[in-house]
């Protein structure tokens, strides 16, 4: 383990706000590329089903 | 030879992949959510503290790897837009859109992290290096990919568009491979060598080779849940489509 304390590993001695928050940016990025097909799945699953539902009260 | 042939010819089917593809999602979220709290831990934690560069150094973990996939996803791309345009696949069309979403996302971490290494290594954010302008261009042809795509009221006539633009785009990828060693800038040399030994330390290099596992396993999965979403949504009024919905 190369810091002894938490707050040292925060402040990465005087590098932890560009070490950190380049991890932040790829986390919230890679993030949003996994949610994104997942919703628009739901999406167009949710549009069939209505459509579906349409169709059987017709 | 034969069954390799029929295996193609499957791969083009859009339901074929999209039920084989099933199986492979959870290996690949497994091995990458694995692969990267591993390669973080030991980068983050456990790699010693670069004597020149203190801890800012630590960014590499996700710098190189997000620019290997950045390129790689180009390549990919290029010969899924050779494919489209000779054979007319769709699963080719749908694929190539995905690589171009997440390439540009990939190419924007790059640039990203690059610009905040940049600060405190190279005392600004940004420079009008040969690399990092190349990449640059790479970002807006990804950009300009996935908009010619989704241009046009035929989907054909976009995808025919986009994978042009695609083929042409790769004069680009030699510029980028090389331009650290043509324009000797501020961008550093390439860290990681096939033919020699890497300019790295082990202790630090090992997280790295972890990390561009884990990221490569991050892509495939990106690569199937984009493509399979597309799928659903370009086939969404086929029967088998219908029948998965209950």
């Amino acid at each position: 383990m190369q810091f002894n304390s938490l707050q040292e590993l925060w402040f990465m001695g005087g590098h932890g706000s560009y070490v950190w928050s380049a991890f932040a940016i790829t986390a919230t990025v890679v993030l949003g590329l996994v949610l994104q097909p997942i919703l628009k799945r739901r999406k167009v699953f949710a549009d069939i089903k209505q459509r579906k539902q349409f169709e059987a009260q017709q | 030879m034969k069954s390799l042939v029929q295996f193609f010819f499957k791969l083009g089917s859009p339901n074929w992949f999209y039920k084989v593809s099933s199986y492979l999602v959870p290996v690949f979220a497994l091995l990458s959510i694995g692969l990267m709290s591993w390669g973080l831990v030991a980068g983050l934690l456990y790699a010693p503290m670069d004597f020149k560069q203190g801890n800012s150094y630590r960014i590499i973990y996700i710098h190189v790897p997000s620019s290997f996939i950045a390129l790689s996803c180009y390549y990919m791309m290029a010969l899924l837009a050779a494919v489209y345009l000779i054979w007319r696949t769709k699963m080719a069309a749908i694929v190539l859109r995905s690589c171009a979403v997440i390439g540009a996302a990939m190419t924007f971490i790059a640039l990203v992290t690059g610009a905040i290494w940049g600060k405190p290594t190279w005392g600004t954010w940004w420079v009008w290096d040969a690399r990092v302008t190349s990449m640059l261009v790479l970002f807006f042809i990804y950009m300009g990919i996935f908009a010619l795509s989704k241009a046009y009221e035929r989907e054909e006539l976009g995808s025919k568009a986009a994978a042009i633009l695609a083929l042409v785009g790769t004069v680009n990828i030699p510029i980028i491979y090389w331009s650290v060693d043509w324009w000797f800038a501020l961008h550093q040399g390439a860290t990681l060598k096939l033919t020699e030994k890497s300019a790295m330390d082990s202790a630090m290099l090992f997280p790295l080779l972890v990390m561009i596992a884990a990221t490569y396993c991050l892509y495939v999965l990106l690569i199937l849940l984009h493509s399979r979403a597309e799928i659903i949504r370009s086939e969404q009024r086929k029967q088998w489509v219908k029948d998965l919905v209950k």
